[in-house]
């Protein structure tokens, strides 16, 4: 049994070395302590590590790739861990599906942005919280 | 037949010493297991059957997503809903059909130069929890029972 069930990041990079080239990869994690990693010790600025406060020992056990651009973003949800045994040794399910950016509700009155859906909202609000969870993490560490 | 098991026991990342040791018990019955699997999954077909021509532990080795996934390459994920992606050292061991990673996605297909191309950002989302911390907490007893 592999008894450190944290991402395993170096083995994320080993197998997509491409990661390295994205210049902010946000890592959302769950147990406390972030995964050791050496790729992120061996460059800081690019690896951000971030964890919602959640229940103990987190029964929100979600797996999901957001994959920003400018005008797109791609999300995977996936039913397995980045580890080496869950990706290349168990069959588990990917669910994979690409947005256009969504435009900035108007500023005006009377006029109404136009509908996201409830995944939409559900991916709002998943976008906000880890951006004020960057800002708290962010206003902790440069104290 | 035993020493290409092995092999490919090993290159999914199996320890080392637990494959041994479970080869020299029941070596027979694993490579047994292995064909009786890959018939029940019709994985005999003649492409199936062809020898590999480099060791598996050696092919473990190389990541490339095409490599990997044993799919064709794609200019970025494929969208909807799939089964993932097998490691290649299941089909070379006879262990699964070839068929079985046919149309699958993998995390080297999510995450290919080609899929990552214009990204600015990237998350990685993966709730998770250390056994080793959780255990002792909810179970007192147990990491004694498996000490004993």
């Amino acid at each position: 049994m592999d008894r450190h069930l944290r991402p395993q990041l170096d083995f994320v990079v080993h197998e997509c070395p491409a990661v390295r080239t994205v210049p902010r990869v946000v890592v959302v994690h769950g147990d406390g302590m972030p995964p050791q990693s050496q790729c992120a010790a061996a460059e800081p600025g690019r690896f951000v590590f971030l964890q919602p406060p959640c229940e103990r020992f987190g029964t929100h056990h979600s797996k999901a790739l957001f994959i920003v651009r400018p005008a797109e973003l791609t999300v995977a949800v996936l039913s397995g861990n980045f580890i080496f045994a869950d990706v290349w040794n168990k069959t588990n399910g990917i669910w994979t599906e690409s947005f256009p950016r969504a435009a900035r509700a108007p500023a005006t009155a009377g006029s109404a942005a136009a509908p996201i859906g409830a995944f939409g909202e559900d991916l709002d609000g998943y976008y906000r919280e880890v951006r004020e969870l960057g800002i708290l993490m962010h206003a902790c560490t440069s104290r | 037949m035993e020493a290409e098991t092995e092999a490919s026991l090993l290159a999914m990342g199996f320890p080392a010493e637990r494959v041994r040791s479970a080869m020299a018990t029941h070596g027979a019955d694993l490579v047994a297991c292995a064909a009786w699997l890959a018939d029940t999954l019709d994985g005999s077909t003649d492409e199936d059957a062809q020898p590999a021509s480099e060791p598996p532990a050696k092919r473990s080795k190389m990541h490339d997503a095409a490599g990997m996934s044993g799919s064709t390459a794609l200019p970025g994920p494929k969208l909807g809903f799939h089964l993932s992606t097998l490691h290649r050292a299941w089909i070379e061991a006879g262990l699964v059909a070839r068929r079985c990673n046919e149309g699958t996605l993998s995390i080297t297909d999510l995450l290919s130069a080609d899929s990552l191309c214009g990204c600015s950002e990237l998350h990685i989302v993966n709730f998770m929890i250390d056994v080793r911390r959780w255990l002792p907490i909810t179970s007192p007893l147990a990491p004694l029972l498996i000490c004993c």
